[in-house]
């Protein structure tokens, strides 16, 4: 800059005159002064100002689309910038957002449900071809031990097999090895659960008799002393037959509960249930839609009924017609058609 | 370019440092290697080991049971049951209280049951609860990698009928205990296996429980079978048809009702049961499954003794029952016949007075039997005498087993001088033979022996032996062995003299006649020939009862037993009601069992007539010959006609043309 002014020093310092005479002459133009004169810088003026007019709208146009695109480039990536920082952080508000709202949704699931519970983060998952476990972030020191359900408010995920200090294995459902009993909320059936691999889970050995209807609800049936009943399980798929070809048939089971994406689970504890007297009114609700009775073997029910039976035939509330303990009642037979052997002489 | 010493140095050290990390990383895998290889060797092949290989038994079907019309007494259902397999190296005690707890089991009981099976040999121990629930499945398969012994088991149960039906006749199923499996000459059961208790199951046990297969298969160290290999399939039992009439026992369960006793109704003429009863009963199916010791305790120490066959095992004095004997005896000898006694109410030979429940006037041994005129009979064993009655009373089976194809039988009891001095140390007594004389004293019997014994009498001396299954399905040499493990007086022959005969069976036809001091007028049934003969047997003397408040346990046992037709029956029927109200309404409950007999084999024989006015229908066509001779003669005419037949075989004619 220092070079170009004193290179170009006299000539700049002309110009620079004859802008300043030239503003005087604009400024002295607005007074008195005589016509011709005034005229004569008039003209000089509007000559100055059609060459500064038709030199300025171009070098204009090259600075303003040319040299002074570059601070734009600037501040353009400067605003990008700026824009993918608040997208990133808006997307990490969106996530605590939903975090927020799933630990908020297990709170209040953990408020509600009957039974007390510990949340714990998940912090490792193995799938090893025999085995599906998760790690967990609790252990003995808080209370954890073999055997405790697994839990999430969309349904069950497994049961603790191993406890360290401060972290647990998970064994979970869908490992070939877990067992859950189970239940189907519309046609009653139950069964056991078993998994098949990862998010696959199969209800084994269904009667010929009986029937789970796709889209049905499953739910856990609290006869494996693991899970308590009524946890959800999944959603009935459809029913296939038993590769061992016998008449059984199992039921694939689309799971409650995307196992390899969980951040936070619940352990049950095994402690009594905390529910209030309100609480236990709507569970024995829940209870009582769920058969607790030993259903009976179909085979057993129908043989029982071939065999004979002494009060079946009679009327409801009559014991036998012959009188129970009293008097005996004599129930004398029809006279025959013709004398026989049995006829008195 | 010069780099100067200090840049020279820089790449030794890095490359020492180097090396050092790789020394060290290696070293680390070896290390592992070591510990994988060699220290943890022992741990890894007992891992391997644990894929072991199981001797699995495949349990043989039972044989089913059916009556003599071939309809299903007992039968089978399969059913998962919960083994236990003992594993090398692993101790399974810690986990019996969570077993017990999944399995709903008694923790004593399992602990138990598990020392009685560690007491076999073998991987497998044995069954810990059978007809697993649903429930029970969950557990076992939700703790699959913590109880890897545990393995369900698919066999076939038994399953009997509900409410006590032919519980005594049939039996039950029970485990092998360890004084029966070291048994002599025991080569056949194992520890666990269930064998028959009482009934049919206990006799026919050898035939109907087959012979188990087995299996060897390959389990991981969860307990998962992977393979199965070297099968040798089962031999599922025989079938049994047994000779009851299920129509016939339902009537007998029904007419006893809630009455302590039994009921024994046979063939006279070939010995097959139709119906037993023995009251009060118990689930069969509840002591096969398991019972617990509080309901078996409560089963065991009853004073009505559910468990006791009473129909073979109850040894009570028989009362009047006795009185047929004694007619037979009396007339045979020859002195009944001529016997004319004049009844006051009792007799006083030796200075005891002998009570009679009547005073009967004028008797004879056509009115003896009918009125059980005490008095006359115990004139007729005074002169018969103690040893004649003895001799006769053996003869047709008094004091002897019967020989019944069920097990626990008892001979009953018939005393004679040499009995008193044997087991009482004491002298025979007029007055005792007085007591016998009436069936009291130290008679006793059995409902099964009374019916054998009158049943002959009234089949002029033919007596059998009383079976509940046909005999002709059985193999030749189990039948002979079966004669030899239950003796007993079986067939014999003892001919009557006719004319005694027809005095002894009308005497019992008599007894369900209406009329004076007949004991069992109630009992009558129209249209059918029954006899039979009423019996009360004191608990205590006449003159003890009448002095002191009468109480249950001193009220008598009623008897009767009846014959259809009088004379060569086909249907005996014995009848005990314990403490019951009056001989009378057990001569009714046979009634009705006789009454169900003989309408039955009517209905059959197409003697009955049908309840609604059902009419067959049938249409004719035939020729005739011209009855108005206007075709000439020879001429026949066609007719037709349709025709109804009612029940009563009247011909009623419509429509004919």
């Amino acid at each position: 800059m220092e070079s170009f002014l004193s290179r170009y020093k006299n000539i700049l310092v002309l110009l620079t005159v004859l802008a300043v005479l030239l503003v005087g002459l604009m400024a002295q133009s607005r007074s008195e002064v005589k016509a011709r004169r005034a005229l004569y810088f008039e003209r000089m003026y509007s000559y100055t100002q059609r060459i500064y007019w038709a030199t300025a709208g171009p070098v204009g146009k090259v600075w303003h689309h040319y040299l002074e695109l570059h601070s734009l480039r600037v501040q353009d990536q400067h605003l990008q910038r700026e824009i993918d920082e608040l997208r990133l952080r808006l997307g990490e508000l969106r996530e605590d957002a939903r975090e927020a709202k799933h630990l908020q949704a297990l709170c209040d699931f953990e408020e509600t449900f009957l039974y007390p519970t510990l949340a714990a983060q998940v912090i490792g998952i193995d799938n090893g071809p025999r085995s599906r476990l998760l790690s967990i972030d609790k252990g003995s020191s808080d209370g954890v031990q073999p055997d405790m359900a697994v839990i999430t408010p969309d349904g069950i995920v497994g049961k603790v097999r191993l406890v360290l200090l401060h972290s647990a294995q998970v064994l979970t459902i869908d490992d070939q090895t877990s067992g859950v009993g189970v239940f189907s909320e519309r046609t009653n059936v139950r069964g056991v659960l078993k998994g098949k691999g990862p998010g696959q889970l199969e209800i084994i050995d269904i009667p010929a008799d009986q029937s789970i209807q796709p889209g049905e609800k499953v739910v856990t049936s609290g006869g494996d002393l693991v899970f308590v009943r009524g946890l959800s399980v999944g959603i009935a798929v459809k029913e296939i037959s038993d590769p061992r070809g016998n008449s059984f048939r199992d039921a694939i089971v689309k799971p409650a509960v995307r196992i390899d994406t969980l951040p936070d689970v619940l352990i049950i504890s095994p402690s009594q249930s905390r529910c209030s007297a309100e609480k236990r009114g709507s569970s024995s609700t829940i209870d009582a839609q769920i058969p607790t009775t030993i259903e009976k073997n179909q085979t057993l029910e129908e043989l029982s009924k071939q065999l004979p039976r002494l009060y079946a035939d009679l009327p409801p509330g009559r014991q036998s017609p012959y009188g129970e303990t009293g008097p005996v009642i004599v129930r004398h037979s029809p006279s025959p058609l013709r004398r026989d052997r049995f006829t008195p002489p | 370019m010069d780099i100067g010493p200090r840049e020279e140095k820089l790449p030794a050290l890095k490359l020492t440092i180097f090396q050092y990390m790789i020394v060290g990383i290696l070293t680390v895998l070896v290390f592992g290697l070591w510990r994988v290889q060699i220290l943890g060797r022992t741990g890894f092949q007992l891992l391997a080991a644990k894929n072991s290989i199981r001797k699995i038994t495949i349990i043989a079907g039972r044989g089913k049971l059916f009556d003599r019309e071939n309809r299903l007494l007992v039968g089978n259902y399969p059913s998962l049951s919960c083994f236990i397999f003992s594993q090398a190296g692993r101790d399974i005690g810690p986990d019996l209280p969570l077993i017990a707890r999944g399995l709903k089991l008694d923790l004593d009981q399992l602990r138990a049951s598990l020392r009685y099976y560690r007491a076999g040999v073998g991987l497998q121990s044995g069954s810990i609860k059978q007809d697993l629930t649903d429930d029970d499945i969950a557990f076992i398969e939700a703790h699959r990698n913590e109880l890897p012994e545990l393995q369900m088991i698919e066999e076939e149960r038994r399953l009997y009928p509900g409410d006590g039906f032919a519980a005594h006749l049939i039996g039950y199923l029970g485990q092998i205990n360890a004084e029966e499996l070291n048994g002599p000459n025991q080569t056949t059961y194992r520890m666990g296996d269930y064998i028959g208790r009482a009934g049919v199951e206990q006799v026919y046990d050898e035939l109907l429980r087959g012979r188990d297969g087995s299996s060897d298969v390959m389990v991981d160290s969860h307990g998962s079978v992977l393979s199965y290999s070297k099968t040798q399939p089962a031999v599922p039992g025989g079938d049994l048809r047994l000779t009851i009439d299920i129509d016939l026992q339902k009537v007998a369960e029904l007419s006893l009702g809630e009455r302590n006793g039994a009921i024994v109704a046979m063939d006279a003429r070939n010995g097959e049961i139709l119906a037993l009863v023995s009251r009060p009963s118990f689930d069969a199916n509840a002591l096969s499954v398991r019972v617990n010791r509080v309901d078996w305790i409560g089963l065991t120490n009853d004073p009505n003794a559910p468990l006791m066959n009473k129909a073979i095992q109850s040894q009570l004095a028989p009362g009047s029952t006795f009185k047929v004997l004694m007619s037979v005896a009396g007339l045979q000898e020859g002195i009944a016949q001529h016997l004319k006694v004049t009844c006051t109410g009792g007799w006083n030979p030796y200075g005891k007075f002998h009570r009679c429940h009547e005073n009967h006037g004028a008797v004879d041994i056509n009115s003896a039997i009918p009125f059980s005129c005490d008095t006359f009979y115990y004139i007729l064993g005074d002169k018969l005498g103690i040893d004649r009655i003895f001799q006769y009373a053996t003869r047709f089976g008094f004091g002897q087993k019967t020989g019944i194809d069920l097990p626990a039988e008892q001979p009953g009891l018939m005393p004679s001088p040499e009995w008193s001095r044997r087991y009482h140390h004491a002298e025979w007594f007029p007055d005792d033979t007085l007591n016998v004389s009436i069936g009291q004293g130290a008679v006793e019997a059995s409902p099964i022996q009374l019916a054998r014994i009158i049943g002959g009498i009234a089949s002029r001396g033919h007596l059998v032996r009383p079976h509940v299954v046909f005999q002709d399905q059985l193999p030749a040499s189990f039948r002979d062995s079966l004669l030899e493990q239950l003796p007993g007086s079986g067939e014999a022959n003892l001919p009557i003299d006719p004319a005694n005969w027809e005095i002894i069976t009308d005497g019992m036809a008599a007894v369900t006649q209406p009329g004076i001091f007949h004991t069992a007028p109630r009992a009558h049934l129209d249209a059918i020939d029954f006899a039979g003969k009423t019996g009360t047997a004191q608990l205590k003397g006449h003159g003890e009862i009448r002095d002191a408040n009468e109480s249950a346990t001193s009220t008598p046992n009623m008897w009767f037993v009846g014959v259809a037709p009088r004379r060569n029956p086909e249907l005996v029927v014995a009848v005990l009601w314990q403490n019951g109200r009056s001989s009378s309404d057990a001569a009714a409950i046979a009634a009705n069992l006789v009454a169900a007999y003989v309408e039955k084999r009517r209905r059959i024989e197409h003697n009955l007539p049908t309840d609604a006015a059902i009419q067959a229908e049938i249409g004719a066509v035939w020729a005739e010959s011209d009855k108005t001779n206007k075709k000439g003669e020879g001429a026949v005419q066609i007719r037709a006609g349709r025709f109804f037949i009612d029940p009563k075989n009247t011909l009623s004619e419509s429509n004919g043309n």
